[in-house]
């Protein structure tokens, strides 16, 4: 009988799997360290502080975290043609990937907002495709409220043990309504505080980078620049395989300094710093993978062969699989020595890395308001002085790290470049912008 | 006339439509303009209970906060409607955030200086605050509006600086000390996009438009386009968003539209029904008027054809008198056959006459003898039906006209008071010089014309429908030749009264210039 016996060996095979699945913790794995755990003695110095989250494997394809997805569109007379028949495309892909646990709602806007799907859950596909494909362009662009109303539409089945997103395309400047890149981060900021995040996507070379960054960087939404109208399917498929795959939400670390350490600045992710508190928040984790707060502290001076503890970390979270509330803690230390060979022996190539990399995004934000303002020859310089600093840690790291890293410092080399010489500024800024976005909140795609 | 046929009643009509819906407008407008009203005040009522509902639902919950800055920064990090938070102790003092402070922070306390300065800025009551806010030169400026409860004393205090209007909620707990929240404008603006209508598939012919202090647009919803057309109507929002407004927008005529389509629709079809009745009047009329034309050409082909052999006859007969011996009976037969024939002639030429414009050949006539030769030629029928002559000639002298033209006018004349007013048993012709005018006149002693029929009988192939035409053939175009070349002549023919019978007047000048 050669099925039963051919069942017979799937079944132990797939026991094994999910017996070593169920193996893992099904929790978020919390890491603090120092890019420098040995420092050297009798002097006061700074180091990088790393504290990463990872999410944990996901079980099975059909346990995961059901989406309250919001999905609000751009229908203004700029997206007529092939923009807004690729966007249609590209949602009614994203609504087939979800099933009926999940709620969806259309929203578009152009002059006014039209709620086209209102909150549902996702049982009739193909009416929700119908009235996708009705939506036809033209007007100006209503984005803040197109974005209140979606808001408005997640809200109805808002729910902790969702994922609650409002998913924004545009391509063009907001101009009917509050427009401003300070306004959409309020709101972005409230909507993040209430659970929601907004992913933003901008279509071509029209939209206002700054303000889509802004509102999907304080709701801890993802972004994208989209050049080509045929990548929307793609960038969505990514966006919505980041949603499916949540893990954890309602995240807060706060990490507490020791005596007479002292915060320096937070890399990247935004936070807050009170005396010798730094708390920050994401919205959400997603299944394997690393989101990590880098934060640059001076270490007072110590005596060889000390061992000082330098800050406590404590995370908690609403873990997806679950529905519990949880809490992690970790513990920072460093210590001392004379030796620079033992220094250089302890370092933490990863952590080094990714402060690396923090730090050369900062000089890209800096470089790019020096642009801004016009000052093309100071933003390159600042480039060009962050590449070589890569550069430098590159050959301090060695290794595969460094090597990674060495690749990178070609990067911004590049940007030096196109700083000055670009002959499409306006796609290279949200390009650079998108890519600055990405690095800052570790976005997968 | 058929033209004003149509026109006149179409534009009474179109009089009474016009006065109609003017009433109806006025009518209409005071109802829209109510309708509006209560559509914006149903909006503003709306924001209203959103903003109740936020402040009760503070006021309930603020007591319960603990008040360290740890839990306070933790509770500003969950509120969504919550940018920045304060709280004075019972002296008006900051408790928080003081000390160590986050960017953020600092600046919330920059922005918010005047408070620190005189906390009683933000419980202020209408009146001091509206005295203050004439005062403020800078664009710094709050007012309050207080409400008092067991609870505690709240209110509004609105700002302005930065994006626009800033709006902080404060709660002053029975114990004194005072919670004050800075809320985030940006999600009270997202929160009251949510709250009003979303753009209907089907617009309702109406759309309104929510703006900030600095006359941006927040949200509007309604009729997709509105261009840059005024509102027919605005208001500004009650306390504390005043310095926000809504508008509305509409053609100024909704509504009256379909009364105005029924009435339009009504007049059109009554100008189609006239035009369509018009219309067929004038193709029954052209109809006539083609038939007649060609009973006249056929007529008129006809006597022409006639005219040949009539000559002969004619001809033949004068030369037949000339050999005949003077047998009295063969002479009589012979006159017969003169005096038919001629009045078969002057028969066709009327007829000739009618049907084709004939030429003007103008001499000098004189007028007397030709009128005696006329009358001779009628004599023998005049003699017959026993009608006397009575002859006035007063004309004597050349008149510069055509001969052939006065003759058979005359001929016309003479020819019906010979068929149709013989019982007057006699005929007055005179002739005279009037003002440079030949006159000649013939009146008959018969029945003479009903005034009624006066204007008609010069109409071609109108007869009189009475027992006078009874039984008396006739063509009905001797009157209208006759008057047509009384036309030609430069002159015309009258119809005067006389009683008993008709008299025919005939003007024409002394000479024609053609």
């Amino acid at each position: 009988m050669k099925p039963t016996k051919l069942k017979k060996m799937l079944l132990i095979v797939a026991g094994l799997f999910i017996g070593a699945s169920s193996a893992q913790a099904q929790e978020v794995v919390l890491k603090a360290e120092l890019g420098t755990p040995v420092v050297a003695a009798g002097a006061r110095q700074t180091a990088f502080l790393k504290v990463s989250l990872t999410g944990f494997l996901l079980q099975g394809r059909g346990d995961r975290t059901p989406a309250n997805i919001a999905i609000v569109l751009d229908q203004s007379g700029s997206m007529q043609g092939a923009k807004l028949e690729r966007a249609k495309e590209a949602a009614i892909m994203a609504v087939d990937l979800l099933n009926d646990s999940d709620i969806v709602s259309i929203v578009s806007y152009d002059t006014t907002v039209q709620v086209i799907v209102p909150a549902t859950p996702v049982r009739d596909k193909a009416e929700i495709r119908r009235a996708i494909q009705r939506m036809r362009a033209d007007g100006s662009t209503a984005l803040f409220a197109g974005v209140s109303k979606g808001a408005r539409e997640v809200r109805k089945y808002m729910d902790g043990e969702r994922v609650n997103r409002v998913i924004l395309l545009s391509d063009g400047q907001a101009n009917v309504g509050p427009r401003s890149a300070t306004e959409l981060g309020e709101l972005g900021m409230s909507l993040g505080k209430e659970g929601i995040s907004v992913t933003t996507i901008g279509l071509g070379a029209g939209y206002n980078e700054d303000l889509m960054t802004s509102l999907a960087g304080y709701s801890d939404g993802n972004h994208a620049f989209v050049d080509n109208a045929d990548d929307l399917a793609r960038i969505f498929s990514y966006e919505f395989g980041d949603v499916l795959s949540v893990v954890a939400q309602d995240l807060v670390i706060r990490i507490e300094l020791k005596e007479g350490v002292r915060p320096m600045r937070l890399l990247g992710r935004d936070g807050e710093i009170f005396g010798s508190t730094v708390t920050t928040r994401l919205n959400q984790l997603y299944s394997d993978q690393e989101k990590y707060v880098m934060l640059e502290v001076e270490v007072p001076e110590g005596a060889t062969g000390q061992l000082r503890d330098l800050a406590d970390v404590e995370v908690s979270y609403q873990n997806m699989a679950n529905q519990q509330k949880e809490r992690l803690n970790d513990r920072v230390q460093v210590s001392y020595s004379a030796s620079q060979q033992a220094v250089q022996q302890a370092l933490v190539p990863s952590v080094v890395s990714t402060a690396t990399r923090q730090v050369a995004n900062e000089a890209s934000k800096q470089a790019l308001e020096l642009r801004d303002k016009g000052q093309t020859q100071a933003a390159q310089k600042v480039l060009q002085e962050s590449a070589s600093y890569v550069r430098e840690q590159a050959a301090a790291l060695g290794g595969a790290e460094g090597a990674m890293l060495e690749s990178f410092s070609d990067d911004v080399d590049q940007e030096a470049k196109a700083v000055v010489e670009s002959e499409d500024w306006n796609r290279a800024r949200k390009s650079i912008k998108a890519k600055q976005y990405k690095l800052e909140k570790q976005q997968k795609y | 006339m058929l033209i004003a046929l149509v026109l006149l009643p179409l534009g009474f009509l179109g009089w009474q439509g016009v006065q109609m819906l003017d009433s109806s407008d006025a009518m209409q407008r005071v109802r829209s303009e109510q309708l509006v009203a209560a559509r914006l005040k149903n909006v503003d009522a709306s924001i209203q209970a959103y903003l109740q509902q936020l402040a009760l639902d503070w006021t309930s919950r603020l007591p319960g906060w603990p008040l360290q800055a740890e839990q306070l920064r933790e509770r500003r990090s969950q509120e969504i409607r919550v940018r920045q938070l304060f709280l004075l102790d019972a002296g008006g003092r900051r408790t928080f955030p003081n000390g160590e402070m986050s960017q953020a922070e600092r600046r919330f306390v920059e922005r918010l200086q005047m408070v620190w300065d005189d906390p009683s800025i933000l419980y202020a009551t209408d009146d001091s605050q509206r005295l203050e806010e004439q005062r403020a030169v800078s664009s710094l400026v709050s007012r309050s509006k207080t409400a008092d409860s067991p609870s505690g004393r709240h209110g509004w205090s609105v700002w302005h600086w930065g994006t626009g209007t800033q709006l902080l909620f404060w709660w002053q707990a029975p114990e004194g000390h005072t919670l004050g929240l800075e809320v985030e404008s940006a999600r009270i603006k997202s929160d009251l996009i949510s709250l009003l209508p979303d753009d209907p598939a089907q617009g309702e012919g109406y759309s309104m438009r929510l703006k900030d202090s600095a006359g941006q647009i927040i949200y509007q919803w309604g009729r997709n386009a509105i261009g840059n057309e005024a509102p027919l109507s605005s208001t500004p929002l009650a306390y504390p968003l005043s310095s926000w407004s809504l508008e509305y927008f509409a053609e100024a005529d909704v509504g009256v539209n379909s009364a105005d389509f029924g009435l339009l629709i009504l007049f059109l079809s009554l100008t189609l029904a006239l035009i369509g009745m018009a219309i067929y009047l004038y193709r029954e009329h052209t109809r006539e008027m083609r038939l007649a034309a060609q009973r006249v050409a056929f007529v008129g082909q006809v006597s022409h054809e006639l005219k040949t052999p009539l000559t002969n006859i004619r001809l033949y007969a004068e030369m037949l008198g000339d050999q005949l011996e003077d047998n009295p009976q063969q002479q009589r037969y012979l006159q017969v056959i003169t005096n038919e024939s001629q009045r078969l002639s002057r028969l066709i030429g009327n007829v000739l006459n009618f049907s084709r414009e004939p030429k003007i050949h103008i001499s000098p006539v004189a007028v007397d003898p030709l009128i005696r030769m006329i009358v001779d030629n009628f004599r023998p029928g005049f003699t017959a039906k026993g009608i006397q002559v009575a002859l006035d000639l007063q004309a004597d002298r050349l008149v510069e006209t055509d001969p052939d033209q006065l003759e058979q006018i005359l001929n016309n004349l003479l020819s019906n008071v010979e068929k149709y007013a013989a019982e007057g048993k006699a005929v007055d012709i005179a002739s005279a010089v009037e003002g440079g005018m030949l006159v000649v006149r013939v009146r008959d002693h018969g029945a003479g014309i009903p005034p009624s029929e006066r204007k008609q009988v010069f109409k071609p192939f109108y007869r009189i429908n009475n027992r006078l035409t009874e039984g008396v053939s006739g063509t009905g175009i001797g009157l209208t030749i006759a008057r047509q070349q009384a036309h030609r002549l430069g002159g015309d023919l009258l119809l005067s009264d006389a009683r008993p019978g008709a008299c025919f007047e005939l003007r024409i000048p002394l000479t024609v210039t053609p």
